[in-house]
């Protein structure tokens, strides 16, 4: 499929004015968007994500590169040639209070858009404007009012139908929803994604919340500081992100689980405790945060919609055998923090990776000094079971066990045949 | 379809709705001074256009039996020194002083108007060229211009007025320019442009509609001016030359006069006072409704409010804050808050209690106008003008706040009781360094002086992990990012070493790692000082991350009360449960979350019974019929829900 929007090595310049130095907003930045699919812009403040978002909607001018919007390059447009494509190209803004002149009315303002589709009758627009308003849940009566009298949710609301009027290819939504109350939020981006099945809109989304982006879009672009830093399909972005700023978001992103979030609190500190310490008993340190790391991607999986075991049914496939000699240990072991994307190996930041594997090495070589290879299979299979079974107590006690010396209190026969099906999955 | 409309409107809803959207016009008629105003005006300007038919005598015609007489009911107002009919002469004179208003009101109004649009929407050049014509005429001395025009010209009333309408357009240009400035920013502006609306139309739509108001007012002051410059050059004797009258060379006739006649001065210089009076009130009038319509919020709080006042009441009016087991630090028993709402008051906090115990971190969820920050405001008593707080009881440490007068509260601000705001730079002052402030409030708080202040200011920003504290301190708030600013505030709240120390929605305008890093700081600060912590939030993972208890409030009342993990894990109440259930983490991206229809109920328009009852799928008859009562759960938790056994079905 080709592409809808394709920007290509895209730099933005804001001038300074007088004493004020120039300020470079974007910087060779590549992106681009099919037709029907929404493209996420993630970064923190100061990224560039909305002068993105301004450029494609031409309200700022770039220094270089292109825009191909549907095959034609759009970044030198002006005038009446920019103007023509407001019917193909809108944006719902951030802040529902002051998108709308308040002097005017919803009819006034939302008849704004179809400035430059055919020109119809004032009963043919009407008509448009009543049935896209009765789209987003408002009745008729909202024509004649000002914006004054409705609340954000509403406004909002107001917003996309305005946006969708003219019946756009692409809608940029830069922080649209940022602003909202937690429930009317759900209701306006499921309100985003109907329309985007009904009409086979594409959506450049625009915002610093991570869950928000992740639910929303079919790629993600991550933005710092005007540079593009990854882009991708969206669970590669957020499950296992290449760049150690896109872990850095994501690990900082909160979840309501309190568990979890102590888990990950946990494993913080003790990475901080790690990293802070130079010269005292590192390995001690990193044994801990092997620990935590291992206790959090359980706490992970249960967390997730449907609790899945299949980071651990490969190694647990190659049976007991498996654990023969030091790296078959390991390589069973390095598979629990598999389990959940937070604490794979893809979301550990390069330097404690390595010393992470130390740990589990040395800890897995004691485990084969003191024969206890085949104990730790044996937890490990437990676990896989725990978690198809969703026995979370089980799971958490087995996860903390795996450097106990004593043998694991006799599961029952149903942990059996569970641990069966995982092989036969592997 | 799924899209619902968000709350039946209420009766009070649309009539608030319908006095902030009503036009301009309604908004001015609403207003007696302006309208009276308006009504003066009109009577004299008519009667001065009318001067020939509405007069009682002509101008110059003499009535030599009464000269300098006073008021009688051949003469109204009175004869001056030739028995001329003073009335007449007003009326008549008005014509030349109203025309010389004009005059200088046109002429300002079209260069003003034309150089502050010109340079606000073009920019560029033609913004700067614009600009410093504005300069240049404001340098040139007035009144010596206008003396020299009327040297020149010899008594002509128009040129003066044309030149004084020169004059003052570069004020109105400024006013034009910097209103025309504002509103391009507007992002409504720019979803102009995106709507593909021409520079012209964008100009005539949107622009004027919010130059109008400021450019309205400054004209009737221009107007005002006018009128007081044309009374001087009259009275100079430099404008229309007698016998013909005009406003100002009638009050030179009424201050020869005075020594026989002093009456005559209360007529002319009267009408000069009422014009001038009315049209400033009447700009007054403009701008009040101008700005009362923008803001949706003027008579939020009118100018007869009073201090907030303080009651306590007789008993904690039920309710059920958790029973803690340990002596709390807070205790908050049946606290209500009002505020004024034009001449009424309506309760945004209704009837709330909760115990904070030493080193507990409390969160307060819930949505916009739930009165969760109203809440903290009561306990802290910084609340808007005219708010009234009644409550049982609100201990700290032992101590009746209820009881304590503004003087004595302010022992507590600070010193026992911290806060931290949401909007960490404004909460900074921008004129002086974040060191000073930090050092002001170490002095404050601690009795220390200046040396020692600077020195435990430092000890602080340490603390509060600033790197590299001696460079940060002598940097102006705006300098720093909004971490760095929260972390200033966090320090500048630890100055007065608290308790307690309140937050409201500290990391909402923080990114996400920066966030992160903030909550490990307040939970580290937690766990080194044994403070405790009231957090209020809307954001789930916030309260996960930080808290140990949480209160939900909905529509001013506490309607969850439990410990973070199983408030999360097994919500009672309903309201609760659908909160958590709409953030989208647990479903499958790309697929509808679960949504509450419609929207909270605003102050004023809550129901007699369950107040969301009419957004719960759990509601019954029951729920609607009366007050819902907190109901005790296990574990020290409780709901205001008469269904939490019901709820215990749907969960599995």
């Amino acid at each position: 499929m080709s592409s809808l929007l394709e920007v290509r090595d895209l730099t933005v310049m804001y001038r300074g004015r007088g004493r004020r130095k120039d300020k470079v907003a974007l910087e060779g930045v590549s992106v681009s968007l099919n037709e029907g699919e929404t493209l996420g812009l993630v970064g923190e403040s100061g990224s560039g994500k909305s002068t993105l978002g301004n450029t494609v909607l031409g309200l700022v001018k770039p220094e270089r590169g292109t825009i191909r919007f549907d095959g034609s390059d759009i970044a030198g447009f002006t005038g009446a040639a920019r103007r023509k494509l407001s019917t193909q190209i809108q944006a719902v803004f951030q802040d529902p209070y002051t998108s709308f002149n308040p002097h005017r009315t919803i009819e006034q303002s939302m008849g704004e858009t179809l400035a430059n589709s055919p020109p119809m009758s004032r009963g043919e627009t009407r008509a448009r404007v009543v049935a896209m308003l009765d789209r987003v849940g408002l009745d008729s009566s909202a024509l004649s009012k000002f914006p004054a009298q409705f609340s954000g949710g509403q406004r909002q609301r107001i917003s996309i139908a305005r946006a969708l009027l003219p019946e756009p290819r692409l809608v940029v939504c830069d922080e649209s929803v940022s602003a909202l109350d937690l429930s009317v939020q759900a209701q306006i981006l499921n309100l985003l994604l109907e329309l985007q099945r009904e009409r086979g809109v594409a959506y450049l989304f625009i915002t610093h919340d991570l869950s928000v982006v992740r639910h929303m879009s079919t790629r993600i672009a991550v933005l710092e500081h005007g540079k593009l830093i990854e882009q991708g399909d969206a669970a590669g972005v957020t499950d296992e992100p290449s760049q150690p700023y896109t872990r850095r978001l994501i690990s900082a992103s909160l979840s309501a689980d309190s568990e979890l979030q102590r888990d990950r609190r946990s494993t913080r500190r003790a990475m901080t405790r790690l990293a802070a310490d130079a010269t005292g008993d590192r390995s001690k340190r990193a044994d801990e945060v092997l620990r935590t790391l291992e206790h959090q991607a359980v706490t992970e999986v249960f967390a997730q919609p449907v609790p899945q075991s299949r980071a651990l049914a490969l190694p647990l496939s190659r049976g007991i055998a498996g654990v023969a000699d030091v790296d078959g240990v390991t390589a069973l072991r390095a598979a629990v923090l598999e389990l959940a994307p937070r604490t794979a190996e893809a979301m550990t930041p390069a330097a404690m990776l390595t010393l992470v594997q130390e740990a589990r090495a040395r800890k897995c070589s004691a485990l084969i000094s003191r024969g206890q290879a085949g104990v730790l299979y044996g937890r490990i299979r437990d676990l896989a079971v725990a978690i198809e079974t969703g026995d979370r107590a089980r799971a958490l006690e087995l996860v903390g066990s795996f450097d106990e010396p004593l043998e694991p209190r006799p599961r029952s026969n149903g942990a059996r045949a569970g641990a069966h099906t995982i092989e036969s999955q592997g | 379809m799924s899209a619902v409309i968000e709350g039946a409107a209420t009766q009070e809803q649309s009539r608030r709705a319908a006095e902030r959207g009503a036009g301009f016009l309604p908004r001015l008629v609403r207003q007696p001074i302006a309208v009276a105003c308006s009504l003066i005006l009109l009577v004299v300007v008519l009667a001065c256009v009318f001067a020939e038919w509405v007069s009682p005598y002509g101008p110059l015609d003499q009535d030599l039996q009464n000269t300098a007489a006073g008021p009688s009911a051949s003469h109204l107002l009175g004869t001056d020194q030739l028995g001329r009919d003073i009335l007449s002469r007003l009326l008549h004179g008005g014509q030349v002083t109203l025309l010389g208003i004009v005059q200088a009101v046109v002429v300002c109004a079209v260069i003003g108007l034309f150089l502050g649009l010109t340079a606000g929407t073009l920019g560029g050049w033609v913004e700067t060229v614009a600009m410093r014509l504005c300069d240049l005429l404001l340098a040139v001395p007035g009144l010596v211009m206008l003396l020299v025009i009327l040297g020149i010209y010899g008594n002509n009333e128009a040129a003066a007025m044309i030149t004084l309408g020169v004059i003052m357009a570069p004020t109105l240009a400024r006013v034009v320019y910097s209103a025309t400035i504002a509103v391009r920013e507007e992002l409504y502006v720019a979803s102009a442009r995106v709507a593909g609306l021409t520079s012209f139309q964008i100009m005539r739509r949107h622009i004027l509609s919010g130059v109008t108001g400021p450019a309205l007012t400054q004209i009737s002051i221009v107007a005002a001016v006018a009128c007081i410059a044309e009374a001087g050059i009259g009275y100079l004797g430099l404008g229309v030359a007698p016998p013909a009258p005009s406003w100002g060379n009638l009050v030179t006739d009424a201050q020869n006069m005075m020594p026989i006649s002093a009456w005559m001065l209360v007529p002319t210089g009267g009408i000069i006072a009422v014009v001038t009076l009315s049209l400033t009130l009447l700009g007054n009038g403009i701008r009040d409704a101008y700005m009362g319509r923008s803001s949706g919020s003027s008579k939020a709080f009118s100018w007869r409010a009073l201090a907030v006042t303080v009651s306590q009441a007789a008993s904690p009016a039920g309710g059920g804050a958790a029973p803690l087991g340990q002596e709390s630090i807070l205790s908050v028993k049946g606290m209500t808050i009002r505020l004024p709402r034009g001449s009424s008051e309506v309760t945004v906090v209704d009837d709330v209690n909760f115990d904070v115990a030493p080193g507990e971190a409390v969160a307060i969820v819930g949505e916009s106008g739930c009165g969760k920050s109203m809440t903290i405001s009561g306990v802290l008593r910084v609340l808007p003008m005219g708010a009234h707080v009644a409550a049982a009881s609100i201990a700290f440490k032992g101590a009746e706040l209820t009881s304590l007068s503004e003087h004595e509260m302010n022992a507590y601000r600070g010193t026992g009781i911290g806060f931290i705001s949401q909007e960490p730079i404004s909460s900074l002052n921008p004129a002086f360094t974040v060191g000073h402030q930090l050092e002001e409030a170490v002095r404050l708080h601690r009795g220390v002086g200046k040396g020692e202040a600077r020195q435990i200011a430092r000890e602080l920003m340490v603390r509060v992990r600033l790197p590299e504290p001696d460079a940060v301190a002598k940097k102006y708030p705006h300098e720093l990012s909004g971490g760095m600013a929260q972390r200033i505030a966090i320090a500048r709240a630890l100055a007065g070493e608290p308790e307690l120390l309140i937050a409201d929605e500290p990391t909402t305008a923080l990114d996400v790692s920066v966030q992160c890093e903030i909550l490990d700081l307040l939970r580290d600060l937690r766990e080194q000082t044994g403070m405790a912590l009231i957090l209020v939030t809307h954001d789930w993972g916030v309260v996960a991350e930080a808290c140990d208890r949480a209160l939900v409030m909905y529509a001013g009342q506490v309607v969850e009360s439990a410990d973070v993990r199983s408030i999360i894990a097994h919500p009672a109440h309903p309201y609760t449960r659908a909160l958590l259930q709409s953030s989208s983490v647990g479903i499958a991206p790309r697929q509808l979350l679960p949504v509450i229809a419609g929207t909270v109920p605003v102050p004023g328009s809550w129901p007699h019974g369950c107040r969301f009852a009419s957004r719960c799928e759990l509601a019954e008859d029951a729920c609607r019929t009366g007050p819902i009562p907190m109901v005790t759960l296990d574990e020290g938790s409780a709901a205001r829900c008469i269904r939490t056994d019901v709820d215990e079905l749907v969960r599995t």
